[in-house]
This record gives structure tokens, sequence and C-alpha cells, in this order.
């Protein structure tokens, strides 16, 4: 199946491994180009025709569908079921080293003008790894970029690029934000892979 | 240098206070008053302060003293005046809900000196008492609410939109 999904310049996670381990603040990866573009494209299409509910807090202000498990788009629920698949699991652990269960988070969002998300860490039970597909192209002066912290200062970002697969190791240290999106809107689907 | 009407009308006042918990007073000062406060506070030294996981914004001290003001809030709240600090909130200021700090109960008195404001900009003071209910102070220039805490506040973050800068002291 990762054939299926994946680039197949990223088959060997192996490679990834050390990158990701050694990736300052906190362990993180940044995968351009990651997922096969056109069926990338076909996710994008029908997570558009999702309905978004605006969140809305002292913390952050956006747009998120409810978890994609209840969607009845079949594109949606294939891709959502290749990510928790078994497979993508093992994926994933080859590159992070730890191990994970087979349920996950999975939420379209969009971040138009003005929408944000504040610096926090995500720590929640058993959350493990928290991952970002990229589904719209911005510029560093559009916002949206993910900041990763050091105590009190942004150490990385990573900027939306449609098709890049982001994910970093949730833990007390992981102190991250999405930065207020400027005359954009940012679509992504993320969501959390869990403890076992 | 208190509007005439709030003096005039203080036991009415007073019992909207006590029976809902807080007020909001626009115009509170008369105009001229306020021109003279408002100037003193835009010229303040403020000074930025952030940690990311809980606030960002400026802040100075400042001396204000006034046995009118002074007498006409504690008479209301039974609260005695403290010396005010005063906030200026710009652009990607905020504060946020902190899990670790419970404000003590208490009574919290605001006076705003924004002068021009847009709610879709952010900035509001919006107090929650946990359990779903939210009181908001919208931003509005001479406007003063006293009102009894109950939960936490935070200031909703200043979006990309906001124009200008918005100034608060808090007694």
């Amino acid at each position: 199946m990762l054939k299926q999904w994946i680039n197949q310049n990223y088959l060997a996670p192996e490679k990834l491994s050390q990158k990701f381990l050694n990736n300052k603040p906190f362990p993180y990866l940044e995968l351009k180009d990651f997922f096969i573009k056109n069926k990338l494209i076909q996710v994008l299409k029908a997570l558009s025709k999702e309905s978004f509910y605006l969140k809305d807090s002292d913390l952050f202000t956006f747009f998120q569908t409810n978890d994609l498990k209840s969607t009845k788009n079949k594109t949606l629920h294939n891709f959502r079921t290749f990510l928790k698949s078994k497979e993508f699991g093992v994926y994933l652990t080859s590159i992070t080293g730890k191990n994970y269960s087979d349920s996950i988070d999975c939420f379209g969002t969009i971040y138009q003008d003005t929408n944000y998300l504040l610096p926090h860490d995500d720590q929640l039970e058993k959350r493990k790894l928290a991952y970002f597909i990229y589904l719209t192209n911005l510029r560093k002066q559009d916002g949206g970029s993910l900041c990763l912290y050091k105590n009190d200062f942004v150490a990385a970002k990573i900027t939306p690029k449609l098709n890049t697969f982001a994910f970093f190791e949730v833990s007390k240290n992981s102190l991250h934000e999405v930065e207020e999106v400027i005359n954009k809107r940012r679509i992504t689907i993320t969501g959390w892979f869990y403890d076992q | 240098m208190i509007n005439k009407i709030y003096l005039n009308n203080f036991e009415k006042i007073k019992a909207t206070f006590q029976k809902e918990g807080s007020i909001t007073f626009i115009d509170f000062f008369q105009e001229d008053f306020f021109k003279i406060l408002q100037k003193d506070v835009e010229t303040l030294n403020f000074k930025k302060e952030k940690d990311p996981t809980a606030y960002s914004y400026s802040q100075a001290n400042y001396l204000f003293r006034s046995k009118e003001f002074s007498k006409f809030v504690k008479k209301l709240s039974g609260r005695n005046l403290r010396r005010p600090i005063a906030y200026l909130f710009e652009w990607k200021d905020y504060t946020i809900l902190n899990d670790q700090i419970k404000s003590k109960t208490g009574v919290d008195i605001v006076f705003d000196l924004t002068e021009y404001w847009q709610p879709e900009w952010g900035g509001m003071i919006i107090y929650s008492d946990g359990e779903g209910k939210y009181i908001q102070i919208t931003p509005n220039r001479n406007s003063l609410t006293i009102i009894k805490r109950r939960g936490r506040k935070f200031v909703k973050y200043l979006n990309n939109k906001s124009q200008g800068r918005r100034y608060i002291l808090m007694f």
C-alpha cells in the first residue's frame, strides 16, 4: 500500500531516522513532495466539500472538520485508512523508533486571514506524534508557518508547501505554534498518532 | 471629573452592579479630563513583556490619584483603589487562560483608553467562568468596567487587521 500513496523517493525510511532524531529544537521532519501528487490533489478536492467548523478560544481561531473517520467521501476515507494502516505505522516507527497504536486523529483544517494557533506543547495523554499534511502553498510573508520553539524562541520554521508531510515528537519540550495567516488560506490534514 | 450622569444616578448603578456582578460606564470621565489622561498614558514608557505560553503585551507604571474616583469605586464595589498598571496591546499581543493560576475572587477595575476599534481585530478581555459562560469587555474609549471576577480571563489575540494601539489601565 505504501507504493500506492508515497513518492518512491521516500520508500526507504531508515535513511530518514537520523535526520528526525537529530533535528533541533526537538525531533521533527519536513518531507517535501511526500505523497503521489495526483492522489493528494484528489484528497484536497474531496476535502473542500467537507464541512468546516469555527474553533475559537484564547489559544486559537481556525476552522476544522470533524474527524475524517466520519466522512462519507471515499477518497478521504481511503486516505485516512492508509494513514492509520499498520504498514504506514511501521514506516513511521522505522523513522522515529516509537510504536504507534492503530487509532489516529485526522482532521481537515483551514486557517483563513487572521487565523492562528498560539504556542503550546500538544501534550495530552498518549499523543506521541503530531503530523501535518500541507495542501496549499504559502510564502514566508503569508504567515501560517509551523514554528518550533526552544525555550522562548523560534528555533525552526516549516512553511506550508503543497504535498509536504511534516511531523514531530510530542513531549513536554514540543512547544510550537502556527503563525497568523495573512490574506491567504492555509489548508492541511492534521492530527496525532498515539501510544500503544 | 466623573461624568455627572453617573454621580447623579449612583443608587441605581449600585443596585445594577450588585444584581449583575459587572457594570460598564461609557464616557466615564468628562471629555476634557479623559483627553489629558489619554495623552498621559499614550506617552508612557512601555516595556515589552513576553512569555510565549502565557502572554505578550507592553506594560508601564502609572501614577493616578483621585479622591473622587477612589470614593466612587469604593462605594460601588467595596474595593480600595490600587496604583494602576497601564497595558498596551498591539498586533500579535495576547494573554491566555492559564490552568495553573486560578485568579482569586475579587473585583477587577478596568479603564479603557482605546480610541477606535472593531471587534474583529481581537483585543477583547474575556472572562470565562469555566462552565461555558463568558463576559466580554470590548475596546471602547473612556469606558470603565467594574466586574466581580468569576473564573479566569484572557485578552484575545490582536490580529493583522488591528489598526492602532489598545490601551487599558488596570487598578
